[in-house]
This record gives structure tokens, C-alpha cells and sequence, in this order.
């Protein structure tokens, strides 16, 4: 029992209870289910693209381009099935073409912090601008609305729904599903697996690893194809939830989901960031920026709420860090 | 008797720069094998090689009777050969369980774990060598001396038949040493060879069964079994005969320099008083705990006393306040880690040498004169000898030795009245310890009144003319070095005081 109070997840979840309660009582629509099926619908995007964000922050380092990978993957394949009038494309192929085209872009990320052994977040922030900038200047600048039929009816896909008492309906969307499989597979494979242990292991310290024989390039290969699979995928979820394509409207929001991945414990050395402190960290700020909204508390004070919820959790992490390291 | 790893005549080069010029080495089943050599010898290069992580030149390998052309480190651990590095290559974020069954894992080529079986598996190998410790706790939480245990375990997971130790007793304490000989001794018994990199020579002849001393990438010398003192070991080692001059200390001055006066710290020390006078030698030892570090960087202002006083030249100053307090009645201090807190690690050596008195090379309008400074950087780089130096190349670039000359330089250019030194030969070659331990004695003749903290019992005795020796944070004892031997020093350190009853 002592183990679980003192872990990362058990304090994020009780930030968690503490501020949905406190929020509860100034509003109680907080608490309500229709309000929770609003939160998971928020944190679906941020929760893909924090897979992949975990990913690459426990092998390497900090990853500015996933939502750059996301983003510029999906508007291609697009552009190019609309301008070539392609509405009944079917869903997997759809999903497919993004997912290749976001391993391709997680590769070069690759190749330029693996082979030419570079910082992780300076190539990160270069290759975050890249395509941005090649989106916008090769590809195009309109928002995609008309999107293929099997996108649209995957945007009113549910699987719950609730009216309350002023006869406004609340939807449990099905992505919610997948991103929950797409959890429990990540936690399976991180803590169940080889390969999933060679990444805590070369995230921690890279000579010990390779003293252990792992083969360092090989596995951080694998961590960026399977970046770029769930970038492709957030990519697509993204335009599916706000049944538009809008180049280079999710950067900027990489902080957020960062913010998230580290609240659940997946930075520094130490780091043994989990599936499930992820998830209660994309939770979290989810809750938050909700709440406030529901709350109509103007967006600036959001930002400024989000960063002290954040700066708290830090401090929280840090000081039980302190406490354990004995030398 | 079984030859487990066979050298002969190894060749290998990094860069041009020869860092095995004909190697010879032989490790048999069961022995206690000792390498020795000073640093850039190419000790580290040697094992590298047997463990697989460099491929080499030219030259036989031979592992257990097989020839191998080159040698991958998953083959080196099948055939037996573990290595533990001197940062234990230990991942910290991974539980005990975890780390003592990777090696097993990875060259198993597991695509899956199974919980259970690791736990089951490192709980019987933390068993098999009377480690007593929770498997689930995380390395990081562990001190130096567990994770080196973990390491030893982890080695003996994989059924290991030749366990490298890289200096595996830099950081341990007395105590863990001989725990950590017990347990040498132990794996002896089972079969396990060991090959034991040090540079303690003391420790060696402890436990020896061979020695095999390198110099320039060449066995110089192979022993088994056949006695050989230190004095020849350090003969091997650097080609030349060093005989350590006692400092003779001459009293010159009855004012003391320094007088501390009941000096104490909550929970650290107490009741410190001693006198030290001009160009005296003054030792203070004890076990690692026992309070000696905390004298030292209290008497520097890094960590002020509670109470007490202290009395430079009969003018009574307090307590030390600060770092400043210290460095205004010239109060030199070189630390025990030099990593963190003696160099700047990434700024040059030439900068690291004027970087105690920088604040003296400005000019009227508040600029560095550069000038001034580029000629202090060549005199006091000029104090110290050190080999092909490159002064514009970072600190980093140095060996353990060498960088220590430099933090020596620093403060010599400042010219201190007293000096405290903070164990500064662990880790430094025998050359280099020499060189040291003259520039010491010099500054000593010069009538610097040296405070020298060692649990170097040679050292104390080659340099000091009184040892001080505390326990639990008191002086326990004071001894003259001419009335003392070795064996006494070393008794009167290791007796635990609370056993014997407050005795003394």
C-alpha cells in the first residue's frame, strides 16, 4: 500500500479527484456523466499523440514534431482524395496512407538523432518546421472540410449517450475505444515485452544498454516507426473529431500533451513514465481546460491555471525523487 | 588448470595512438588475477576487447581453449565473461529484479518477460551470494556500495565464469570493502575467476592470486603466486624508482597559524580543537562518516559550524561564515570530488587555472585585462607538470592525476596561509600521486600550514608529521608520525568505538 501511495500515478490521480471535486462544487454540471463523456471526447486526440510523445521522450528525448507529423500526414492524403474527388475511399485505406506517410516523417527524425547522433529536441523542432513549412507552401493552406462519406459517419460514431435535464444530448464517441486498446496494447508491450525494456533501458543510460548488448539504432528505430503509426493515427482522429483537415492547426499544442506525458512521470532519468500515468496526466489538463470553460473562465486565465497545475505536479515528482536517491 | 581467456601478442590502435603494443595476459580458471597499471596504459583497452566491445588489430584471442577472430559482446557473455564497470552500468529506473535479469534476457533473446520467473530467478541469485535486499526496490534508490551488489548479481545470474572488476573499491568504505573481499573470496571457491583492476596496491596484495602489471599496452610484468612488494609494483608500473621522502617539519613558529576551538556542527561534529602551525603537515583521518569531510568544508565556510571559534594568527575570528569569510584570511580548499565541485569541466585548463584569482586581472575600467590574463594563465600553468598539455583544450580532457594538478595550480597561483586538501589522490595514478604529494610538501616548506584530510595511511605517513583521527564526530586521537607505524594508524582508525565501550 505504501509503494502505491508514493508512486507518480497515485498523485496525479489525487490531483485528479481534488479538483473535479473542487470544481464540482462551484459547478455542479462538473460532475456530471454528460460532462464526462465531454472530457474523454477532449483528451482523445491529446491521448494518441501522448503515446507517441511517451514513446520518444522515454528512448531519446523530447519530441516537438508529432503533432507536425500527425497534422502534415493526414492533410496530404486529403488533399489528394479530394482533388482527385475520392469520397468513397474506404476508412483503412485511409488510416493506412496516413500511417505510412507519418513513419516516413518519424524516420527522418531517425535518422538525423540516431545516425548523425543529434539532440533530440533541436531536430525535433527543426523537422516540427519543416513540414509545417512544407504543408503550407507545397501542399496547400485550405481548410478540407468536405471529407470522404467513411470519415464522416466515423465522426458520429457512439457508443453511449445521456440527455440531461435541459434535453441536450451527450455522445460517448467510439474512438474512446480504440484509444483505450491502443493504451492497454502500449502498456502490455512496454512492460511485458524485450523491446519494451530496452527502452527504458537505453532511455536511461545509453552505455549500460549497450554494454547489456542491446542494439541501440535497431530499437530506436522501432520507437520512431511505431511513433509515426500513432502520429498517422492521431492525425487522422484529429480531422475525424473536428470533421475538417486545417493545415498547421495543431502545432503549437505540442506543450500541452507534453506537459501531460511528463505530469505522468515519463521525464528524467529516472523516469519509468507509464502507460497509466500518461493517461492520468491527458486527464488531467483535459479536466482542467473543460472545467474552466464550463466555469467561463476566460482562456488566458485557462493557460495560466494549466501552467500552475503543472508547475505543482513537478514540484510533487521532484521532491519524491529527492526522498529516494540515497547517494 | 583451465585457461580461461588467453592474450597473446595483441595489437590495437585508436586514431593512430597505440593502446596495445603487443599484449600478453593469461587468466586461469578459479584465480584471483590482479591488473594493475597506471591510467592510459590500456587496462580499459584490454577488457574492452575481451568483452567484445572493440574489436582488435592483431594479435590470438583465445576464450576458454576457442580462437576468436573478434569477439561481439553477446558471444563474450555466452562464453562466461561478465564485466562490471566502475559506474556498474546499472539501469536506474529499473527494479533490482529487473536489472540482475536483463543480461539473461537480452542474450536469450526473449521476445516477452515473464514477471514471475525474473523475480523467482533474482531472488535466488541475491540468495546465492547473501545479498539481503528487497529485489523491487529501484536502483536509484540504492547507495553505491548495493549497486555494486546488484552488479556482482547480475553477473552471477548469467552463470559467469570470469568476472571483470573495473575499480570496483573507489567508492566503497573499509567496511564494504571486506565485504567485498569476502565475497571475491566466495566466488573464488565456486570456480568463478576474477580479474581485479586497481590501483590500490594494498588491496591487491590482499587478495592476489597473480598479478599482471601493464605499462605502454605490454605485460610488464607477470607474477604467480611469487611474492612482490609494492615498491617493485610501482617500479613496474612507471619505469622509474620512486622512493617517497618523508616531509621533515621543522617548528619554526610557536604562535599556532590556525587555532580551532571547540568547533561543532549538529549531528556532525563536536568539540573539534587542534592547533596547526606554519608549514606543518597536519593529517586528519577516521572512517568515511566519521565526520572528517565536515571539518573540512566547515573550515572552508561551505558548510558554517554551530559553535565554536576559530583563531588565525591569534586574531579569534568566530565561526567561518561563508566561502568569502574563508577566502579573505586565505583559506585554501581543494575538495574531494573534483568531478563536481573542484574543475569546470567544459572550460579550458588554462581558464580553470586562473579561475580562483580572475577577480585580481581586472583592470581600473572593470574589464579583463587580457593581457595580464594570458601571462598568469602560462605561469600558472608552469607550476605543474603535465604531459602534451593543450591548454586550450577542456578540463574533461584530462586524466583523474592531471586534473588535479590543475585544481592544485588554481590555488597555488592564490597563494593561501592554509590549506585544507581533501582526499586529493583518490583516484590518481601513482605518477601523478607523486608529483602531488610534492607539490604539497613544497608549499608546505614555503611555511603553508597544510590540513590534509586521507584515509591514505602511506600517504598520511609520507606527508604529515601529526595525524589527527576522528570517530563519530570527535577526535578521538592524536598521534605523532614518528612515534606511529602503519599497522597502529591503521588499527587506531578501524576501531569501532562504540563496541569497545568509550574506552579512550
Amino acid at each position: 500500500m505504501k509503494r502505491i501511495i508514493k508512486t507518480n500515478e497515485f498523485s496525479v490521480a489525487a490531483i485528479i479527484t481534488i479538483i473535479w471535486i473542487l470544481f464540482g462544487l462551484v459547478n455542479p454540471d462538473i460532475l456530471t456523466v454528460a460532462n464526462l463523456y465531454a472530457i474523454t471526447r477532449a483528451s482523445i486526440i491529446s491521448a494518441t499523440f501522448a503515446l507517441s510523445c511517451l514513446l520518444v521522450l522515454l528512448a531519446v528525448g523530447i519530441d516537438m514534431s508529432f503533432y507536425a507529423v500527425g497534422c502534415t500526414s493526414i492533410y496530404v492524403v486529403l488533399n489528394y482524395l479530394v482533388k482527385n474527388k475520392m469520397f468513397d475511399t474506404p476508412l483503412l485505406l485511409i488510416f493506412g496512407a496516413s500511417i505510412v506517410l507519418a513513419i516516413i516523417l518519424q524516420l527522418i527524425n531517425w535518422f538525423f538523432i540516431d545516425r548523425l547522433s543529434l539532440q533530440p529536441f533541436i531536430v525535433t523542432i527543426g523537422s516540427q518546421s519543416l513540414y509545417k513549412g512544407f504543408l503550407l507552401a507545397f501542399i496547400g493552406t485550405t481548410y478540407i472540410t468536405t471529407l470522404p462519406t467513411s470519415m464522416k459517419s466515423l465522426a458520429t460514431k457512439y457508443i453511449a449517450s445521456t440527455t440531461n435535464s435541459s434535453g441536450i444530448t451527450s455522445n460517448l464517441h467510439f474512438l474512446v475505444f480504440i484509444v483505450i486498446i491502443m493504451y492497454v496494447l502500449m502498456h502490455l508491450m512496454l512492460s511485458y515485452t524485450r523491446f519494451g525494456r530496452n527502452i527504458y533501458a537505453i532511455g536511461a543510460d545509453v552505455i549500460a544498454a549497450k554494454r547489456a548488448g542491446i542494439n541501440i539504432s535497431k530499437t530506436r528505430f522501432f520507437v520512431f516507426l511505431l511513433a509515426g503509426i500513432i502520429c498517422g493515427i492521431g492525425g487522422m482522429f484529429q480531422v475525424t473529431l473536428n470533421r475538417a483537415a486545417v493545415p498547421a492547426d495543431l502545432v503549437g499544442q505540442e506543450l500541452m500533451v507534453i506537459a501531460a506525458v511528463v505530469l505522468g512521470g515519463g521525464m528524467g532519468k529516472q523516469a519509468r513514465g507509464s502507460i497509466l500515468g500518461t493517461a492520468l496526466g491527458v486527464i488531467l489538463l483535459s479536466l482542467i481546460s473543460n472545467s474552466l470553460i464550463l466555469m467561463k473562465i476566460p482562456s488566458y486565465y485557462q493557460q495560466a491555471f494549466t501552467g500552475i497545475i503543472i508547475l505543482i505536479g513537478l514540484v510533487i515528482q521532484s521532491s519524491k525523487g529527492k526522498e529516494q536517491a540515497v547517494d | 588448470m583451465n585457461e580461461i581467456v588467453k592474450i597473446q601478442g595483441m595489437y590495437k590502435s585508436f586514431f593512430g595512438a597505440k593502446a596495445l603494443d603487443g599484449m600478453d595476459f593469461t587468466i586461469y580458471e578459479g584465480e584471483i588475477h590482479c591488473l594493475i597499471g597506471e591510467n592510459g596504459c590500456g587496462k580499459s583497452t584490454m577488457i574492452k576487447i575481451i568483452s567484445g566491445f572493440h574489436p582488435f588489430d592483431k594479435g590470438d584471442l583465445y576464450i576458454n581453449s576457442k580462437k576468436f577472430g573478434k569477439i561481439t559482446p553477446i558471444e563474450a557473455m555466452k562464453e562466461g565473461i561478465q564485466v562490471i564497470y566502475q559506474d556498474f552500468s546499472l539501469i536506474p529506473n529499473m527494479t533490482i529484479a529487473e536489472n540482475i535479469t536483463m543480461y539473461n534476457d537480452v542474450y536469450q533473446n526473449r521476445m516477452f518477460v515473464n514477471r514471475n520467473k525474473m523475480r523467482k530467478m533474482a531472488r535466488a541469485t541475491v540468495k546465492k551470494v547473501n545479498f539481503d535486499i528487497d529485489i523491487d526496490k529501484y536502483v536509484y534508490e540504492l547507495g553505491v556500495a548495493q549497486k555494486q551488489m546488484v552488479a556482482i548479481c547480475r553477473a552471477m545470474a548469467l552463470d559467469a565464469k570470469l568476472i571483470i572488476m573495473d575499480e570496483p573499491t573507489t567508492a566503497l568504505t573499509s567496511k564494504e570493502v571486506e565485504n567485498l573481499f569476502k565475497l571475491v573470496f566466495k566466488l573464488k571457491e565456486n570456480g568463478v575467476s576474477i580479474l581485479f583492476v586497481s590501483h590500490k596496491l594494498d588491496e591487491v596484495l590482499k587478495i592476489a592470486d597473480s598479478i599482471t602489471v601493464m605499462r605502454n599496452g605490454k605485460s610488464v610484468y607477470n607474477s604467480r603466486g611469487d611474492k612482490i612488494s609494492k615498491e617493485e609494483m610501482v617500479y613496474y608500473m612507471t619505469g622509474k624508482k620512486f622512493s617517497e621522502e618523508r616531509y621533515s617539519y621543522i617548528q619554526a613558529d610557536n604562535n599556532p597559524l590556525l587555532k580551532v576551538k571547540n568547533y561543532s556542527l549538529k549531528n556532525k561534529f563536536s568539540d573539534i580543537s587542534f592547533s596547526l602551525y606554519r608549514g606543518e603537515i597536519l593529517g586528519l583521518t577516521g572512517l568515511l562518516g566519521c565526520g572528517r569531510n565536515e571539518v573540512a568544508k566547515s573550515l572552508f565556510g561551505l558548510i558554517p559550524a554551530t559553535n565554536g571559534s576559530v583563531e588565525i594568527n591569534n586574531e579569534d575570528i568566530g565561526i567561518i561564515k561563508n566561502v568569502g569569510h574563508a577566502l579573505k584570511y586565505n583559506i585554501g580548499y581543494v575538495p574531494e570530488d573534483r568531478l563536481t565541485e573542484g574543475l569546470h569541466m567544459e572550460q579550458s585548463i588554462a581558464d580553470n587555472g586562473i579561475s580562483r584569482i580572475i577577480g585580481s586581472l581586472v583592470d581600473k575600467n572593470g574589464l579583463l585585462n587580457m593581457k595580464k590574463v594570458q601571462e598568469k594563465k602560462k605561469e600558472i600553468l608552469s607550476l605543474i607538470y603535465i604531459p602534451q598539455l593543450k591548454p586550450n583544450n577542456p578540463a574533461r580532457s584530462l586524466s583523474g592525476g592531471n586534473q588535479q594538478k590543475v585544481v592544485l595550480a588554481k590555488w597555488l597561483a592564490a597563494q593561501p596561509k592554509i590549506f585544507i586538501l581533501n582526499s586529493p589522490t583518490v583516484g590518481v595514478d601513482v605518477g601523478s600521486k607523486t608529483e602531488i604529494h610534492n607539490i604539497v610538501k613544497k608549499l608546505a616548506s614555503k611555511g603553508v600550514g597544510i590540513i590534509l584530510i586521507s584515509d591514505d595511511i602511506p600517504e598520511l605517513m609520507a606527508l604529515c608529521n601529526r595525524v589527527l583521527i576522528m570517530n563519530e564526530g570527535h577526535i578521538i586521537n592524536e598521534k605523532i608520525i614518528m612515534d606511529t607505524s602503519m599497522e597502529e594508524l591503521s588499527e587506531l582508525i578501524a576501531i569501532n568505538y562504540k563496541e569497545v565501550g568509550k574506552a579512550i
